[in-house]
């Protein structure tokens, strides 16, 4: 199946400046993003966040009230959605159900005017490439879900478009399934060497997936990087909640990236210089604290004495929710050794971190 | 694929685009208004025409209570006797195999389906005296002359809950089927002993499809013609059959006021009753 | 089995007898028709097929299937195109559309009776009483209801997300009209059409007033008889008619369970 190997350049996105109302709430507010040729990018944000209808504005649904979407250097803000060739996964699959899976799949290349037997035989060959040749002429609904998504992705692929849009295709999987998809869609989209933008509020598939992640609150994007930005250096208390476990603790700023709060005093790394006595956040990964028995604490920054409210067993970690004597709570995650030491509740601990480790955020 | 100019695209689909909904609407309203409306409309007029001489007659006359008397009976007994058979029918038929359950719903679609007119003359092929139904009594020897069925109130009921029984078995059905069977699970681990259970729970939740049910057959069964005109007794008529036979026998002033008096009957029965579900279901929650 | 077993005996019971009455006297007409005695519904050991060949050798039933085919034709075609147009409408106009479609939804609320009346009154002046149109207009106003609510069913049910993904892979507004919107309208518009034709096809009241001697439909014809006289030739004719609503009722089976495969 020659065309089956043949790679597609992915196309490249530029969204400039792109605001849409719907009467007078603002689902997105000047969202500027800039896609390279075969990138791999997350849209991940609650729900409401303005993401979909980011996706809706790309794939041509909606119109943007203000500013630009060009699609390897060609402006296509207003042309309507059957002309610009992106393949669109949808949440629900949107499979016709009146149409066979190697019709659903054969579809779009209809449409661009190759003959029904050309059509067909690509369809076969896209549905190969799935891994369901022999479901091929069952319709939708006697697919299973993982299966329907297959054919779903197929069919997005089959034209063999520049980019493809994913608004949430795993959410209505199963946990399992949705690991093994993950998967699959990665090795595909590798493969066709498609540009993608993938919506999902899942941030463990956002974090698997993606070259970049784009993090939406409120409409907009709070802050786009690779996972690992995200994580170790998160712009935001949102993006450091909502991006992996963490503690945030607030405080007020020494000016000099020092935060002070009841009962401790952290210092790190600072996004923003926060002018002294504002209100500051300082943000901790529970993987990076140390808990050690209070009476050996010995340094006064980065540390929190207090007492074990609870303990969590996670398997491969334990959790501990140590209570500050400020008030405050740190969360640690110690992982499980030969060697470690274990901490009972009511046990006194005092909880360290490192500067490199914390971030301070002005909030 | 060229870029230019072009219509933006439609946000709420082809066939939901807005505007031009009034006139593809506009020939049925049309259509409706000339050959349904304006005919009841008429029909008043006409039942006015006399002054309201008609109504007059209609209201004071021992004749037409006594019909109107005999048509809320037999409406109102229909209505009983079909709760009583729907409600188990409708009950197993959510209870057993999908096939099974295939089964029942063909038995209560086919007559639904069949002419009424069929199953009328089969009931009194059936019901005559010399039919089936009295050979049989004859030979289980519950009986030594035939029992007059046809030409009696018992003879109408049979044929009417015959035709009245779907549409209390289907609104039944579809509400038994919403109820979540885990609800039962619970007031039986609630300690709710069998007879509880349905009395506490399962009825209540069935009962908007139980009063849609009623209010079906109650209302249809009001306006019923051929059937009591075949199987019931001259002397316990019901309006349907009185306001043809004013139109056969005496012109249209006394039928039209008839047809009035008895559709604004339905008509108010229908929007008391509504209102009193709603007002019932709102208590309830 | 945890139940009382006793509960199930009587439901059980039940339903088997509510089942008998139920079908019994629908299918007892087939026996009846190929019964040989003269009186319906007499059993007297014997059987023919005489009933069924003057079915077919009288002209006045041959006439009235005719007039019953035309009508039923016609007035399903008519209440499917109103019913469809006003159903597609509907979906467009919310809260409006919701009002006119209570509205359009009350002849089946009148009793037939005074919808007969009625459309004898006007018909007089409109001079349609005795035609096929005039019967044609009558059954169009009881179909009406059944094709608005089977296909307006369809409308709901489409999803507008079909439409943005047939653009998404490239259609034109109209190869998604002809290729994806109609294909999912399609059962519920002939499921209405089903209905409309076996409501056409088992109406007796309003026909009774509407007809003359030239223009009765097999109900009326089977009316006029009935009170006159019960014949098996009844029975045979019942049979028939059954069997038409028992296809109409497989065709509706197999639409709906294709709908749902789909």
């Amino acid at each position: 199946m020659p065309d089956n190997n043949t790679v597609t350049t992915g196309a490249a996105l530029t969204l400039s400046g792109v605001t849409k109302k719907f009467g007078d709430a603002v689902a997105v507010h000047e969202i500027d993003l800039d896609l390279m040729p075969g990138e791999f990018l997350t849209m991940l944000g609650p729900s409401g966040s303005g993401k979909t209808t980011t996706l809706n504005m790309i794939a041509g649904f909606l119109q943007p009230d203000s500013g630009t979407v060009t699609l390897d250097g060609r402006e296509i803000t207003r042309t309507p959605a059957h002309a610009r060739n992106i393949g669109v996964v949808f949440q629900n699959y949107a499979l016709f159900p009146h149409l066979s899976a190697v019709r659903n799949v054969a579809f779009p290349l209809e449409m661009r005017g190759v003959s029904r037997k050309e059509a067909l035989r690509r369809a076969h060959g896209a549905l190969e490439l799935v891994e369901l040749e022999k479901c091929a002429d069952r319709r939708p609904a006697q697919l299973s879900g993982g299966q329907q998504q297959r054919v779903a992705l197929a069919r997005a692929f089959v034209f063999e478009p520049g980019l493809l849009l994913m608004d949430e295709p795993l959410g209505a999987l199963d946990k399992r399934l949705r690991e093994t998809m993950q998967l699959e869609i990665m090795r595909l989209c590798r493969r066709v060497g498609s540009t993608v933008v993938y919506v999902t509020h899942d941030q463990e598939e956002a974090l698997t997936m993606s070259d970049r992640i784009a993090i939406y609150n409120e409409g907009v994007i709070e802050q786009l990087g690779t996972a690992e930005d995200l994580y170790e250096r998160p712009a935001t208390t949102f993006v450091a909640d909502f991006v992996g476990d963490s503690t945030i603790l607030k405080g007020e700023s020494q000016g000099d990236g020092t935060v002070v709060g009841a009962g401790w005093t952290a210092a790190g790394p600072e996004r923003g210089a926060t002018p002294k006595g504002d209100p500051a956040s300082v943000v901790i990964r529970p993987e990076m604290v140390r808990l050690s028995p209070a009476e050996d604490a010995k340094s006064t920054v980065n540390q929190m004495t207090g007492e074990v409210a609870d303990v969590v067993y996670l398997g491969s970690q334990v959790k501990y929710i140590v209570a500050g004597d400020g008030g405050d709570e740190v969360h640690a995650k110690v992982a499980r050794s030969a060697q470690w030491s274990r901490f009972e509740r009511g046990d006194r601990v005092s909880a360290t971190w490192s500067a490199e480790d914390c971030v301070v955020l002005s909030s | 694929m060229t870029v230019g100019t072009v219509p933006a695209p439609r946000r709420r689909g082809l066939l939901g685009l807005g505007g031009g909904g009034w006139a593809l609407v506009l020939p049925l309203v049309l259509f409706l208004a000339v050959f349904f409306l304006y005919p009841l409309v008429q029909m008043a007029r006409e039942s006015a025409a006399g002054g309201f001489a008609a109504y007059e007659s209609i209201l004071t006359s021992p004749v037409y209570r006594k019909v109107f008397g005999n048509t809320l009976t037999i409406a109102a007994a229909t209505t009983a006797i079909c709760l009583v058979l729907a409600y188990p029918y409708a009950y197993v038929m959510n209870r057993v195999s999908p096939r099974m359950r295939l089964a029942l719903m063909a038995f209560v679609l086919l007559p639904f389906w069949a002419s009424l007119l069929v199953r009328s003359f089969a009931w009194i092929a059936l019901l005559q005296d010399s039919g089936l139904v009295n050979q049989a009594l004859q030979a289980l020897g519950l009986t030594d002359d035939p029992v007059s069925l046809i030409r009696t109130t018992p003879g109408v009921l049979i044929g009417m809950v015959h035709i009245m029984l779907p549409y209390m078995v289907l609104p039944l059905y579809t509400a038994m089927a919403r109820v979540d069977d885990r609800l039962l699970l619970a007031a039986s681990s609630l300690g709710a002993n069998p007879r509880r259970r349905f009395v506490r729970v399962f009825l209540p939740l069935t009962l908007p499809g139980l009063a849609a049910g009623c209010l079906l057959v109650f209302t249809i069964s009001l306006g019923f013609y051929i059937t009591p005109a075949l199987l019931g007794a001259p002397s316990q008529a019901m309006v349907g059959e009185v306001i043809a036979e004013q139109v056969e026998q005496f012109g249209l002033s006394t039928a039209s006021a008839l047809g009035i008096v008895l559709l604004t009957g339905t008509l108010v029965i229908l929007v008391v009753i509504a209102l009193l579900a709603k007002r019932l279901g709102r208590s309830a929650r | 089995m945890k139940k009382p077993p006793v509960r199930w005996v009587a439901l059980t019971a039940a339903t088997v007898l509510t089942a008998c009455f139920l079908l019994l006297p629908t299918l007892v007409v087939v026996p009846m028709s190929f019964n040989g005695s003269s009186t319906l519904g007499v059993f007297d050991g014997t059987w023919t097929t005489r009933w069924y060949d003057e079915l077919l050798t009288s002209p006045a039933w041959r006439t009235a299937a005719l007039n019953s085919l035309q009508v039923a034709l016609g007035s399903t075609v008519l209440s499917t195109v109103l019913g469809t147009l006003a159903a597609w409408g509907l979906s467009k106009l919310g809260v409006y559309g919701r009002a006119i479609q209570g509205g359009s939804i009350a002849p089946v609320v009148v009793p037939p009776v005074i919808l007969g009346v009625g459309l004898y009154s006007v018909f007089l002046t409109w001079q349609l009483n005795g035609t096929v149109l005039g019967l044609i207009l009558a059954h169009t106003v009881l179909a009406l209801p059944f094709v608005v609510i089977a296909v307006g069913a369809s409308f709901a049910q489409l999803d507008p997300v079909y439409e943005r993904a047939a653009a998404s892979l490239g259609a034109k507004p109209f190869q998604t009209l002809r290729r994806v919107v109609l294909p999912l309208l399609l059962p519920g518009v002939v499921a209405g059409a089903l209905f409309a034709f076996v409501t056409s096809w088992d109406e007796v009241v309003v026909s009774i007033f509407l007809t003359d001697a030239q223009t009765r439909t097999l109900p009326v014809e089977m009316w006029i008889q009935v009170r006159t006289q019960v014949t098996p030739t009844l029975a045979a004719l019942g049979t028939c008619l059954l069997l038409v609503s028992s296809l109409a009722l497989i065709a509706m089976q197999v639409l709906r369970r294709s709908e749902r495969d789909a």
